[in-house]
């Protein structure tokens, strides 16, 4: 379980969060939807304690992230720009991970080869990670942090750069694994892909959670029960504006 | 039309990039502008203390300065052409910045012109102020008329253009037949080894001797009898040309010569843009697919015994990455030459001091070998140790989101710095006090304090490395380059230079004057030194750790 409480990040002067609470439960997919700049890359690098907050506390199964070093045991994240050492292979690359999760060898061959084929990429396992299609590389980076089976997904536009059967594949693999009991907090521009993957969304906007609750929870709070999520969340984020542009644009 | 806009947009960025960085942005590129700098002030004086020899021997000064400007210009040419054929494989083949100017339906011929102006930038700046330079030291030396800086300006910017075109077409031809990722591997390693043996070449003619009137005289004459008549078929003489015309006050010749320099710079660009039309696009788009490459397999298994075993996993990274990447790996071709010019030097230097019994002596020449062997360690580290945390890029992230990844990645990048250094300092220090033949004794001092002297330099490197971390830099190299390099360079040459003083010269005079009772409270004193150094060497590397965990990727 995820617990964030008050969170707050200053860069220089700028306050890019701003007492950030939520909360994903066991088993839950939690989408992170907002426009760019809202804050949702910062909160996932904090959550992933590649940052430390200004302000505020994180807790992963009830252990504080800043105090626990051994956190990034249970804790798997893909960022938006996947990680990437062009002279290595694939096989390379999650031999190198799997080991610094401190895996025994078989175990980490038997679990390469099964995500290989879970995640299509078998094809791409010897080949250089320089010449790795985008798609590619994230799958590479979705397969390097399920390696050690983590309890918890941080997870940046997971399917920003798939093509469309493999969008697919990534949102049943995800599905599958909520079903196991693994938290997911997924940041996502795709609203279609919040909409239908999770189960609560939280929609930041310049570092505020501006709204938070099921789909229909805001809807309710939108007051339009025809809504779909698209509509909610222009509403929320500035839909009047966009009605300008249009207006405009038109 | 899209020259003048990309110009424009280059301005731009200029400006915003002194907007955004003030002050900080003229130190950016400090070491390397501080060194440029200092070459061609080297340069000036040089010459002109030349041209006061030729004078005072009664030679006609003019003319060996005209050979000897000529004769430079002839070694330029191949170093322009080699240097511009790299820098265009990589301008001419960037990959976002030229789809995006296509996406934007520009000529692809525009795009050309964009890149070999920037190509021509690149390359030519260095080799445009030196010949500035040699000019400016003609015209102040042998009172020319300051006419000579408009043509001398304009028939070398004609002149720099030849090499350049050259280079391009070259650069054309050759990736239409092979991966221009390929070209550039084999092109940089065979670069390497004929720049190897080109400076061991230049080491065995003993350049030091310029500074004797023996070696000037010597250059001169070498100068007078490289020259033959065939020679004035070079557009290199045809500059010369310029300047001697200027001198006699000859304006036809002047003239004459601009444009024969105008003329062949002029037919070689036409060519060059016929070329381009031709090739470009087909060569560029071809360059964008990274082809399957057959993956090497590296016997590293046996290496990873020097290092210990906890960091096994970092070292196979690295090494495996170091290995696959022909650039990094030909540049190891280096060494060879490095080794040759070291002992060489020594052994030199053994026999000049020979020459002059007494003057010191030759226990005190293993603490000069310390600090040579020392310096190399240094330039080296500087540019594989101290820039291999920035290197991370991106990656970093990882290292840092792993677990328990932090301590082993910097525990790594000691290791991997530290041994291979090791053994290289220990190889020039050893050898070069056998050339000398120093005392036994003296040769096991020499190799303790390399230890201890190794081990400060790559702490030092991995602590500023650390302190000053950008994992925005794209190539190592530029890092190395920058202020923090020569922040580095300072701190080398600091604890170098006290170390040395404070411990291996104390050593020596305990040595020449036999052991004393003294030695015993010499040595505690030796101890508690080097224990304090690197104490706070220590601490300074764990604030250091600290302070990379809390810094924001």
């Amino acid at each position: 379980m995820i617990q964030v409480k008050g969170v707050s990040k200053k860069f220089r002067d700028e306050l890019v969060l701003h007492k950030i609470d939520l909360e994903v439960k066991d088993g839950e997919i939690v989408g992170l939807v907002g426009p760019n700049g809202a804050g949702k890359t910062t909160l996932l690098n904090i959550i992933a304690r590649i940052w430390l907050p200004s302000e505020g506390e994180v807790y992963i199964d009830g252990a504080n992230i800043t105090q626990s070093k051994d956190i990034s045991q249970v804790i798997g994240y893909v960022p938006e720009t996947p990680f990437l050492y062009p002279k290595l292979t694939g096989r390379e690359f999650l031999l190198f991970v799997g080991a610094l999760y401190r895996l025994s060898n078989q175990n980490l061959k038997n679990k390469i080869y099964e995500l290989e084929r879970a995640l299509e990429i078998s094809f791409w396992m010897d080949q250089l990670m320089e010449s790795f299609p985008r798609g590619v590389r994230q799958k590479m980076n979705l397969a390097a942090m399920l390696l050690h089976s983590p309890k918890i997904l941080l997870l940046d536009e997971p399917t920003a750069n798939l093509d469309p059967k493999s969008a697919r594949l990534i949102k049943d693999l995800l599905k599958n694994l909520a079903e196991k009991g693994i938290s997911i907090l997924l940041s996502t521009h795709i609203l279609e892909i919040a909409e239908k993957l999770s189960q609560r969304l939280i929609i930041l906007d310049r570092g505020r959670v501006v709204a938070e609750g099921t789909i229909e929870d805001l809807r309710n709070l939108t007051k339009k029960p025809d809504y779909n999520l698209e509509e909610i969340f222009l509403q929320i984020t500035g839909g009047k504006a966009y009605t300008e542009l249009l207006k405009i644009l038109s | 039309m899209f020259f003048f806009q990309w110009f424009i947009l280059q301005l731009r960025v200029f400006k915003n990039q002194i907007k955004e960085k003030k002050g900080y942005f003229l130190f950016q590129d400090f070491f390397h502008k501080a060194l440029l700098f200092l070459i061609i002030a080297l340069l000036y004086f040089f010459l002109i203390s030349l041209f006061n020899f030729s004078v005072k021997r009664g030679l006609a000064a003019f003319d060996f300065a005209c050979l000897l400007f000529s004769f430079s210009l002839l070694l330029f040419l191949p170093l322009l052409i080699y240097n511009t054929i790299i820098c265009s494989l990589s301008f001419f083949f960037q990959k976002e910045e030229i789809t995006f100017y296509f996406s934007l339906g520009v000529n692809p011929t525009q795009v050309f012109l964009v890149k070999f102006w920037q190509v021509f930038f690149h390359t030519t700046k260095i080799a445009f102020f030196v010949i500035l330079t040699f000019i400016f030291s003609l015209q102040t030396y042998f009172g020319l008329s300051p006419t000579v800086y408009l043509s001398g300006i304009i028939s070398t910017l004609f002149f720099l253009i030849i090499p350049v075109c050259l280079a391009v077409i070259f650069v054309c031809l050759l990736s239409r037949f092979i991966s221009f990722v390929r070209a550039k591997g084999v092109l940089i390693v065979i670069g390497l080894l004929i720049g190897s043996v080109a400076l061991s070449i230049i080491r065995l003619m003993l350049p030091e001797r310029l500074i004797t009137a023996q070696g000037k005289i010597r250059l001169l004459s070498f100068l007078e009898n490289l020259h033959k008549p065939w020679m004035t078929i070079l557009p290199g003489e045809w500059l010369t040309n310029i300047l001697a015309s200027h001198y006699h006050k000859d304006l036809r010749g002047v003239f004459f010569n601009l444009s024969a320099l105008t003329i062949v710079a002029l037919i070689l660009s036409i060519l060059t843009y016929l070329i381009a039309k031709t090739f470009y696009l087909h060569i560029w788009s071809e360059s964008i697919t990274v082809p399957q490459v057959k993956i090497k397999e590296f016997r590293w298994q046996v290496l990873l015994k020097f290092f210990p075993s906890s960091i096994h996993t970092f070292i196979k990274k690295d090494l495996l990455s170091f290995y696959r990447n022909t650039v990094e790996r030909g540049s190891l071709l280096i060494f060879i030459p490095l080794a040759f010019i070291y002992f060489y030097s020594i052994y030199v230097l053994k026999l000049q001091l020979h020459s002059y019994p007494g003057l010191f002596s030759f226990s005190y020449l293993y603490l000069f070998n310390l600090f040579c062997s020392s310096v190399v360690v240094g330039g080296l580290s500087g540019r594989w140790v101290f820039p291999s945390i920035s290197a991370e890029t991106n990656n970093f992230r990882l290292i840092k989101f792993l677990p328990f990844a932090l301590k082993g990645f910097l525990k790594e990048k000691f290791w991997l710095g530290f041994l291979p250094l090791l053994i290289l300092a220990e190889i020039l220090v050893i050898f070069s006090c056998f050339i000398l033949n120093l005392r036994p004794v003296y040769v096991i001092i020499a190799s303790l304090m390399t230890v201890i002297l190794t081990l400060g330099i790559v702490a030092i490197a991995l602590i500023l490395g650390v302190k000053r971390a950008d994992f925005s830099i794209k190539e190592p190299l530029e890092f190395a380059l920058s202020y923090e390099g020569f922040l580095y360079l300072v701190w080398v040459f600091t604890f170098v230079v006290i170390t040395i003083l404070l411990f291996a010269l104390p050593f020596t005079q305990f040595l020449r004057r036999g052991f004393s009772s003294s030695f015993l409270l010499f040595s505690t004193l030796f101890l508690m030194g080097v224990s304090s150094i690197f104490y706070y060497l220590y601490l300074s590397y764990k604030g250091s750790v600290l302070e990379l965990e809390r810094k924001d990727v």
